[in-house]
């Protein structure tokens, strides 16, 4: 899973420790943080926002909550440390969204769409962007548990814990978020067939 | 046969079967069941035959291949049990998460569904929605986004370290927050306790340890007085505080507060001056008149001060002399008086030194006045008796007459203005005679019972050959007022001289003997009062402090005391 390979799983003793010195105020403790986490944080964000300016400058504002909270954060397992990383950079995507009253995908702007694998149709792509953007519209806890297990790569104990919820509310959530997701994408279907036109062309 | 008969017989026959029935189903043969019921063995044996056929039957064993069906048989139903009981346990958000699951561990979503056909049109949709969200979250981004990440690194190391200084500074910000409160409660406790010392001193009596603290507070509201017209009006309340504390003093055992009553009696005969100095400078006319009646209610209380209080002596005579005076002939020119503090007592029952001023005026063309001058003893300022006018002289020598024989009364020709000189001197030398004294002068040579009078009482006896003691106690202080007056330059002389007619009383005075001390200590001559010789102790020592003083008058022309006089002789 690329989520998994761009966060560095290192013994979770080192997290500890990392944890430790950063809630003491030890610089380098954040610098470490920042350097393993932060590609995925970035990840994340532009890959929802699909702005680059808006996903770095979103990043530095996780890590700075992340600066001014970590005293606050109970260490319970790397994944937990994960599921709040996560929760802050959905937390701020959700304010940045709302401060831009919904993330406008400038599909024709300067959308600069990646298709590495070079198979996949650009129509595919387009749906990708389109699903991701469509994450925005689904409540709060929705978008937080579909960030959680796509994103984090957290089961659903672990996001259980996370969002302070039962395991069979986190599958109830998970199923809404799917099913409000699909629903969504079925409801744009002019600016989609649009998409699948000109990719077709 | 009847029919109960063929009923009996029935029912014979059907316990017989059944107990041929049991014994076949034990095994035993049909023969030998059929052979042991030889009478109704016809009967039994058809039916017997097909039961013995049936039980051969039930027990034929079964071929072998339906026996291994049974295992398979026995799976088949669990199988189906479990199918049957697990389809309302698992919910569809179950189903859907356990296909997610293995959905992105990499089963077929053809499989998934498969493995589900009864929710498979139900998961198909929403598994192509994850299988895009999945790819969604996979796909790489730009590279120029992840470029940026070790500019974003050292921009948040930047931030970090300005963080943990302003954490640090948040540190020292916090003691800072902690001394300014400090600060403020010292600044609370500090306007508190000046609101407290303000309000408590407001009513302090002279002699209190506030009192020095409730004068200040009034010169500096009279410092601070724009006009004159305020000035003068802060003068007369400050003249009726004074005479509140005259009341006060005299309520309560007077004598033993002579001294502060006398000093605040001066305060107030500063304060009336200065009130009608200030009038006298005011523009509002009417400021004169003014003060001028406050100055006769402040008479009069005076007045009945001194009939209430008459032991108290000259001092508040005068000041009702002067006070009277002012009310009624305010003055043309302008004096130059300064306040004087009450002086405080110190342990001893001394008063601690404190400066009076000398009052002086600017004499006119048409009214010479004696000269002012602040003149300063030992770095005392002193507050001495200013002769205001020659035209006042009659009176003043009237006063002197009436006090001729008071060493207090005879030096001042003129109004006096509060002596309250060289404070340590006078202080023990004023209380001390007149507590021993009085017993050995009185009784010998004058008649006058009363040892307990007062040596102002003592001095109203006719100026005889003396009982020398008391006068020059009485009034040690006044050669210290004086010498302000023939320090000032101005002073002209040939006003002053003409004290000395008054003095004339004082030469006769002879006191000169009675400054001797050494008499004064000798009750052995007097025999009634063998009272207390410790006490004609004390007088002896007083002299001594009286000598003080008149080192300094020695030049005084106007030597107005007793004590000055013999010593310049």
């Amino acid at each position: 899973m690329l989520i998994a390979n761009t966060i560095t799983s290192e013994p979770e003793s080192d997290l500890v420790r990392l944890i430790s010195k950063a809630q003491r105020g030890d610089p380098v403790a954040f610098d470490d943080l920042y350097e393993r986490y932060a590609q995925g944080i970035l990840r994340y964000l532009y890959l929802r926002t699909r702005e680059a300016e808006s996903a770095q400058d979103l990043t530095q504002e996780v890590f700075i909550r992340v600066l001014k909270n970590i005293k606050k954060f109970e260490y319970r397992g790397e994944k937990s440390f994960l599921g709040w990383l996560y929760t802050i950079a959905g937390n701020v995507l959700i304010g940045h969204v709302r401060r831009k009253h919904g993330i406008q995908t400038p599909l024709d702007q300067n959308l600069e769409v990646v298709d590495p694998r070079g198979q996949e149709s650009f129509a595919s792509t387009i749906e990708r962007i389109y699903l991701l953007n469509a994450m925005s519209q689904l409540t709060d806890d929705q978008q937080q548990v579909l960030t959680l297990k796509f994103f984090g790569d957290l089961t659903n104990q672990e996001i259980a814990t996370v969002i302070g919820r039962t395991e069979g509310a986190v599958k109830a959530l998970q199923h809404r978020a799917i099913l409000s997701l699909q629903q969504i994408i079925e409801q744009e279907p002019t600016t989609h067939g649009d998409a699948q036109r000109t990719a077709n062309a | 046969m009847t029919q109960r008969e063929e009923q009996s017989v029935d029912e014979f026959m059907i316990d017989l079967f059944d107990e041929a029935f049991t014994r076949l189903q034990a095994g035993e043969s049909l023969e030998v069941v059929l052979a042991s019921y030889p009478t109704h063995a016809a009967a039994l044996a058809s039916q017997l035959t097909i039961t013995a056929r049936l039980f051969e039957t039930i027990h034929q064993p079964l071929p072998e291949a339906f026996e291994s069906w049974v295992a398979v048989g026995r799976s088949m139903f669990a199988a189906a049990v479990a199918h049957e009981l697990q389809q309302p346990i698992l919910s569809f958000d179950t189903i859907l998460d356990n296909a997610i699951t293995r959905m992105r561990s990499g089963v077929p979503v053809a499989t998934i569904l498969a493995d589900q056909p009864d929710y498979a049109e139900q998961l198909r949709p929403l598994l192509e929605t994850v299988g895009s969200l999945q790819q969604a979250v996979d796909q790489p981004v730009p590279r120029s986004v992840e470029t940026w990440l070790p500019r974003g690194r050292r921009a948040f190391a930047t931030v970090v370290a300005r963080e943990m200084r302003r954490m640090t500074n948040a540190a020292g910000m916090f003691r800072r927050f902690f001394s300014l409160p400090r600060m403020a409660a010292g600044l609370l406790a500090g306007a508190l306790v000046f609101s407290t010392v303000d309000g408590v001193s407001a009513q302090s009596l002279p002699g209190e340890p506030l009192y020095s603290w409730k004068q200040t507070r009034e010169e500096l509201s009279i410092s601070l007085a724009s006009s004159p017209e305020q000035r003068s009006q802060l003068h007369i309340e400050y003249i009726h505080r004074r005479l509140d504390e005259i009341e006060r003093l005299a309520a309560n055992n007077p004598e033993s507060k002579q001294i502060l009553i006398d000093q605040t009696v001066a305060n107030l005969l500063a304060h009336a001056r200065l009130a009608t100095d200030e009038a006298s400078r005011a523009s509002d006319t009417g400021l004169t008149s003014s003060v001028s009646n406050e100055l006769g209610e402040a008479t009069k209380r005076l007045n009945q001060a001194v009939l209430l209080n008459p032991q108290l002596g000259t001092e508040l005579e005068n000041a009702r002399t002067v006070v009277g005076n002012l009310a009624t002939n305010p003055p043309t020119s302008v004096s130059i008086v300064t306040l004087t503090h009450v002086a405080q007592p110190n342990a001893t029952g001394s008063p601690v030194p404190s400066p009076t001023a000398t009052s002086t005026s600017t004499p006119t063309s048409e009214n010479p006045l004696s000269t002012p001058t602040n003149t300063i003893l030992g770095g005392q300022e002193l507050l001495p008796t200013a002769t205001r006018s020659q035209d006042r002289q009659p009176n003043a020598t009237a006063t002197a007459t009436t006090f001729v024989a008071t060493p207090i009364a005879t030096p001042t020709p003129t109004s006096v203005f509060s002596p309250l000189p060289g404070a340590a001197t006078a202080t023990p030398i004023r209380q001390s005679p007149t507590d021993t004294r009085l017993p050995t002068a009185t009784p010998t040579r004058t008649a006058t019972p009363p040892p307990t009078a007062t040596p102002i009482r003592v001095t109203e006896q006719p100026s005889e050959p003396l009982p020398p003691t008391p006068f020059p106690t009485q009034r040690p202080p006044r050669p210290t007022a004086t010498p302000t007056i023939t320090n000032t330059p101005t002073s002209t002389p040939t006003e002053t001289n003409t004290p000395t007619e008054t003095n004339t009383p004082i030469a006769t005075a002879t006191p000169t003997e009675t400054n001797i001390p050494t008499d004064t200590p000798t009750p052995t001559d007097v025999p009634v009062p063998t009272a207390t010789p410790t006490d004609t102790q004390v007088p002896t020592a007083t002299p001594t402090d009286i000598a003080v003083p008149t080192d300094v008058p020695t030049d005084i022309p106007t030597s107005t005391t007793v004590v000055a006089i013999p010593n310049g002789a």
